[in-house]
């Protein structure tokens, strides 16, 4: 079936860590390019004056607010071959975590501005600002362009992300590409390093032209191409577990779709009340199964509404995303950790993985034999296959969280050694793990303690 | 990230950093030498006069004292210097003087601009500069661009009026 010949151990971790610093030193060269310009330009080698270092800090903050806005953009377009690399949502994290400090450097550009304006002008701040600002209509844009940023900032701090529905927050955070496009005039026009080296300038043009293409493309038309080629329709809706559902999708497309176990899918249910949302779903099934399936637990909302989804409901996918998948691994044993319908992925991964008999150890906690969801396929599975299953059921224990209480009460002795108990090869295994935040937050301290070298340790977090 | 990669990713930086801020030394010294593209150092800037054989042959005269030339050159010719128009820019006003003594801009001053936040250093460079190219075609002085532009066009506005 998999005419690659599977390449593990330390070669494999080796290449997997190359490409994933390649890209990182190219959003580090991205930042670093321009500042190099700048110095090479002389900014600064004559300073002294309270002039030439305010206009140092001025362009400088400038050029790597502009480098950081684009990687900024980058990180949330979706580009397949970085997504490959990173995962959906460890880039949608970085996007979040670069956010307050992109809008402090560019914070710092604008009172750069008004202040060295009234410093060569020997004008106080707020003529210099009306100046400055009034006096260009490119300049008036930015300052526009720079006040929706900040908007855009604002609505995403957790205090007010918390306060607005996500319909309110999305529809501002669509301000941020305007907000982008209204600061680029006033770069190429007064620039003062753009505009002294002309390679530089053809060398922005070919980023922001790059970073629009990718971002319009993979983050709009593709998927609407695909959404019409693909013709998805819901297939079978079956009940899995208490309280969850499986639903299968079938279409023309399904063999185009580059889909590796352990993937998800932005899901869009073409219904009047759901169809302008996507929803992050891991697959339940593996691929080469001719239909996709996403097994669905009921968290009320969206989720209730998916119980009873009619068949032939058309359905949009975008995707699939997501690093949690064969790619990642290094090792030939693997343990896969499951929590609640966290199984999905998990239960995608037991049935692709290559393995001998006896290379992977699953363990599935849910909270009683009835809620575990997908249980008859995974003993299935590991029946054929020769895994290690071992489904933990029962109320949470106080002392190790990630457990129920039967598992852990009985002996008082540390939680990693429990772990170990339930896994004894984890630590020469590669770890997957998928489960509600929490959980796997405790189950995160525990495998810490055992020192397993990060890269053997992938989490899928399906609450994000 | 690997530690070894962050270390030889932070020593490509760094030094990287440091030799532009050295190019950027090197530039604001030769950006009023000339034009980077035609690279020569000023003392080959051909001005007829300076060659030995032209010295030889022309009669010495009392020059100029006040000129920054030393140049001796034809005996008939007399320093002649026109004003520019006024000119405005972004910072204020900007009048220049220009001396020519044959074909040669000989002295450049400043009538009435603005002296404030280096601008009177940057006119000393600016000055010399187009005494030494013969003309405007030289760099900005950096963190003067404005006033380069303006002084510039100054001098073309004053050469335009001989």
């Amino acid at each position: 079936m998999n005419t690659k010949p599977i390449l593990l151990g330390a070669a494999k971790q080796r290449r997997l860590q190359r490409s994933s610093e390649s890209i990182q030193l190219i959003g580090i060269a991205a930042v670093l390019i321009p500042l190099l310009a700048l110095l090479a330009d002389g900014a600064a080698s004559n300073l002294g004056t309270a002039e030439s270092i305010t206009a140092l800090v001025n362009r400088s903050s400038a050029l790597v607010g502009t480098s950081l806005l684009l990687v900024h953009l980058v990180l949330v377009s979706r580009v397949p071959w970085i997504e490959a690399v990173f995962g959906l949502d460890k880039l949608t994290g970085s996007h979040k975590k670069l956010g307050k400090p992109l809008v402090y450097v560019l914070g710092l550009h604008a009172v750069t501005s008004i202040y060295y304006y009234a410093l060569q002008n020997n004008e106080d701040l707020y003529l210099a600002a009306f100046d400055l600002v009034g006096g260009y209509f490119e300049m008036q844009i930015a300052a526009l362009g720079f006040a929706l940023m900040f908007v855009v900032t604002i609505s995403s701090i957790r205090a007010a992300r918390r306060m607005l529905s996500y319909e309110v927050w999305y529809l501002i955070h669509l301000l941020s590409y305007v907000a982008v496009l209204l600061a680029i005039p006033h770069q190429f026009a007064f620039g003062s390093t753009l505009l002294a080296h002309p390679w530089l300038a053809t060398y922005f043009w070919a980023l922001y032209i790059f970073v629009l293409v990718n971002v319009v493309w993979f983050r709009s038309v593709h998927p609407v191409i695909r959404a019409f080629i693909g013709g998805f329709k819901v297939s079978s809706v079956k009940p899995a577990g208490n309280n969850s559902t499986s639903i299968s999708v079938r279409g023309k497309g399904l063999a185009k779709l580059p889909f590796k176990s352990g993937q998800f899918f932005m899901v869009r249910v073409m219904t009047l009340k759901d169809f302008w949302k996507p929803h992050p779903f891991s697959a339940s099934n593996s691929s080469g199964e001719g239909y996709l399936r996403f097994t669905i637990g009921n968290r009320g909302d969206f989720t209730a509404r998916m119980q009873n989804i009619a068949v032939g409901t058309r359905i949009v996918l975008e995707g699939p995303y997501g690093v949690f998948t064969e790619a990642k691994r290094s090792k030939q044993k693997v343990t896969l950790i499951a929590a609640g319908i966290g199984v999905a992925p998990i239960r995608s991964l037991a049935q692709q993985l290559a393995s001998k008999p006896g290379d992977l150890t699953i363990i599935y906690r849910a909270n009683t034999e009835q809620d575990a969801a997908l249980a008859d396929e995974l003993a299935d599975i590991a029946q054929k296959r020769g895994h290690a299953l071992r489904i933990l059921t029962g109320p949470r224990d106080k002392r190790v969280p990630w457990l129920p209480e039967q598992s852990a009460r009985s002996k008082q002795k540390p939680d990693y050694i429990l772990l170990s108990e339930l896994a004894p090869e984890i630590l020469d295994s590669d770890i997957y793990i998928c489960g509600p935040t929490q959980w796997t937050g405790a189950l995160i301290q525990t495998v810490s303690k055992l020192s397993i070298p990060k890269h053997q340790i992938h989490v899928e977090e399906f609450a994000w | 990230m690997r530690k070894s990669t962050a270390i030889v990713a932070t020593l490509v930086a760094a030094s990287s950093l440091a030799v532009s801020l050295r190019l950027g030394e090197l530039e604001t010294i030769q950006d009023i030498s000339a034009d980077t593209s035609s690279q020569e150092p000023i003392e080959i800037v051909p001005t007829p006069s300076q060659t030995p054989t032209a010295s030889a042959e022309a009669n010495p005269s009392p020059s100029p004292s006040e000129t920054t030339s030393s140049n001796p050159t034809k005996p008939a010719l007399k320093p002649i210097t026109k004003n520019s128009d006024v000119i405005d820019y972004k910072y204020g006003v900007l009048q220049l003087s220009v001396t020519v003594l044959g074909n040669e801009i000989t002295d450049v001053g400043v009538i009435q601009g603005e002296t404030s936040n280096g601008r009177a250093e940057a006119y000393v460079i600016l000055s010399e500069a187009t005494v030494q190219i013969q003309g405007t075609n030289y760099g900005n002085v950096s963190g003067a661009t404005y006033t380069t532009e303006a002084f510039k066009i100054a001098i073309e506005n004053a050469l335009g009026k001989f």
